[in-house]
C-alpha cells in the first residue's frame, strides 16, 4: 500500500502538495469533468484546495485515502454543481489519452473486495444496476438519469435508493461505531 | 444475499442519506436531513460507502489531469495554503544543497537508464501497441481472441484480435481495416460478456475511435471487473456511447473459445487474420 500523501500535507511537509497533485489529479479530474464539465478545470482546483485544508481530517483507520479524497471531492462537486443556477447541459466526453493511475495500483491489494463488489452489482435489479452506474459512473443527475432511461424522476429516485441500501447491506458496511449497517 | 431478498421501503432518512451520497441535497433536503439525523457521521458514512463504489467502477486507466491545470493548481496551493508557502521559503535555502545534490544525482541516474542497453521503459511510457505485447509475454492466463467480422458496414473486411489477462484486468483491441470513424456523430463501444454477470448487461468496455486505417490498438477500459470473459463485441453508438446498446449496429465479435493458440500470440502477423466466415449475434440466447 502506498504511503498516504494527506497526514504529510497536514504536516506541511511542502513537497506532498506537488506528490498529491500527481497521483491523484487523474481521479479528481475524472470526477470533475463528469460532474462539473462546464467548468472542470476550475471545479478540480477547488476540489485540491478543500482536500489540502482538511487534510488533517483524514483518518486511515476509517477509509483509504482514494476514498476519502474521491468523498471530499464528490462532496464539493456536487455543491459546485447545484450551486449553479441551472442544470449544467450534458456533454458527451470525448475519449483522451490514458495514463495507469497510480492510486490505483493500491486496487491491486484489494482484488478480492473488488471481485466481491462486482458479484454483488449483478445481484441488482436491471434497472436498480443502470440507475446506480450512470450515477455513480457517469455522475448523471437524477434528472439526467431520467432523461436518459426515459423514467420519471420518483423512480430514478426509488431504484438509486434501494439499489444503494441493498448494495450497502449485502457489503455489510461497518460503521465505526461497531453498528453494521 | 440475492435480489430477491426482501427489503422494507427505506425510511426518510435512509433516504435522504442515500440521496446525498449519490446527488447531493438542496437547501431544503440538507434542511430535513439535519433535523433528522442525531449524528453527523451517518451522512460521512453513506458518502463514503458511495465513493468506494464509484472507486470500485473506476477504469484502471484514467486520462491525466492537463499539465496546465495541475500547474495552476500548485501555482494556488501557495497563495490558499500560506503556511506552507511560508515553510516552503524557510526551507528553500536549507534544502537547496540537496535539490541539487538529488537533482544532479537523478539526471545521473536517468543518464545511465538511456545508456543501459535493454531497459524497460516505464509503463507510462509505453504506447497502447508495446504494452499489448508487455501482456502477451508476462502474463500467462493473457487470452488472445480474433475478431469475426459479422459483415456489417463499418468493417465487413476488419481483422485483428483482442488480448485480456483476467488476472491483470488489462486488455487491448488491434483492428486493422475497421471503418474511421466521426467522432462527432458516432463511436465504436466495447463490450464484455462474462459468464459471471447477468447475460443481458455485458459489462461495458469503453468508446474508443479510429483514426486511421493501419493497424489500431486500443486499451480496453472495462467499467467492472470481469471475472469469466466469455464474449468481446463492438458496436457503434452515439457519441459517448450508451449505457445499453440495441446492437443495431454491430461490426465485430471475438469468442473466447475460438481464442488463438498462445503460439500465434507472439507472432502478431499470424495471429491478426481472422475473417468473418459466419456472423453471429452478441446475444447468446
Amino acid at each position: 500500500m502506498s504511503e498516504a500523501i494527506l497526514p504529510r500535507i497536514a504536516r506541511e511537509e511542502p513537497t506532498a502538495v506537488d506528490e498529491c497533485i500527481t497521483r491523484y489529479g487523474s481521479l479528481v479530474w475524472h470526477l470533475a469533468r463528469r460532474i462539473c464539465p462546464a467548468d472542470a478545470e476550475d471545479a478540480v482546483q477547488e476540489v485540491f484546495i478543500d482536500l489540502w485544508k482538511n487534510a488533517a481530517v483524514f483518518d486511515p483507520e476509517r477509509s483509504t485515502e482514494p476514498t476519502f479524497i474521491s468523498m471530499i471531492a464528490r462532496r464539493r462537486l456536487f455543491d459546485r454543481r447545484r450551486k449553479q443556477l441551472r442544470e449544467p447541459p450534458h456533454v458527451e466526453l470525448q475519449a483522451g489519452d490514458t495514463i495507469p493511475a497510480a492510486f490505483l495500483v493500491d486496487r491491486l491489494e484489494s482484488a478480492e473486495e473488488l471481485t466481491r463488489i462486482a458479484r454483488y452489482w449483478s445481484q441488482l435489479q436491471p434497472l436498480e444496476n443502470q440507475v446506480l452506474r450512470l450515477a455513480l459512473e457517469h455522475n448523471q443527475s437524477h434528472s439526467q438519469i431520467a432523461q436518459s432511461l426515459g423514467i420519471p424522476l420518483g423512480t430514478v429516485k426509488s431504484h438509486a435508493r434501494r439499489g444503494l441500501i441493498k448494495l450497502r447491506e449485502w457489503l455489510q458496511v461497518v460503521l465505526p461505531d461497531g453498528e453494521t449497517a | 444475499m440475492n435480489s430477491e431478498t426482501p427489503f422494507d421501503p427505506p425510511d426518510r432518512l435512509q433516504e435522504l442519506l442515500a440521496d446525498r451520497a449519490l446527488f447531493g441535497l438542496d437547501a431544503a433536503e440538507q434542511a430535513e436531513l439535519r433535523r433528522l439525523v442525531g449524528d453527523a457521521s451517518a451522512e460521512e458514512n453513506w458518502e463514503r460507502f458511495a465513493a468506494e463504489l464509484q472507486l470500485s467502477l473506476l477504469p484502471a486507466e484514467l486520462e491525466p489531469l492537463p499539465a496546465h491545470v495541475a500547474r495552476q493548481i500548485a501555482a494556488a496551493a501557495k497563495t490558499s495554503l500560506p503556511i506552507m508557502a511560508t515553510r516552503s521559503e524557510e526551507k528553500s535555502h536549507r534544502r537547496s544543497w540537496l535539490t541539487w545534490t538529488l537533482s544532479a544525482a537523478c539526471l545521473a541516474m536517468f543518464v545511465m537508464l538511456l545508456r543501459t542497453p535493454g531497459k524497460p521503459p516505464s509503463i507510462a511510457t509505453l504506447t497502447p501497441s508495446e504494452r499489448r505485447a508487455e501482456l502477451l509475454k508476462d502474463s500467462p492466463d493473457a487470452v488472445q481472441i480474433g475478431w469475426t467480422a459479422t459483415g456489417e458496414a463499418h468493417g465487413p473486411q476488419a481483422t485483428g484480435d483482442v488480448v485480456w489477462s483476467t488476472a491483470r484486468q488489462e486488455g487491448y483491441l488491434r483492428f486493422r481495416d475497421l471503418q474511421i470513424n466521426n467522432p462527432a456523430v458516432e463511436q465504436y463501444q466495447l463490450w464484455i460478456f462474462d459468464a459471471e454477470q447477468d447475460e443481458r448487461y455485458p459489462v461495458d468496455g469503453g468508446v474508443f475511435d479510429i483514426t486511421s486505417a493501419g493497424e489500431v490498438v486500443i486499451p480496453i477500459h472495462a467499467k467492472l471487473r470481469v471475472m469469466n470473459p466469455t464474449l468481446f463485441a463492438i458496436t457503434v453508438e452515439k457519441p459517448g456511447g450508451v449505457v445499453v446498446s440495441d446492437r443495431s449496429k454491430l461490426p465485430l465479435l471475438a469468442k473466447v473459445e475460438d481464442r488463438l493458440p498462445r503460439a500465434a500470440a507472439v507472432e502478431p502477423k499470424k495471429a491478426i487474420i481472422v475473417r468473418a466466415s459466419n456472423a453471429r449475434s452478441p446475444s447468446r440466447s
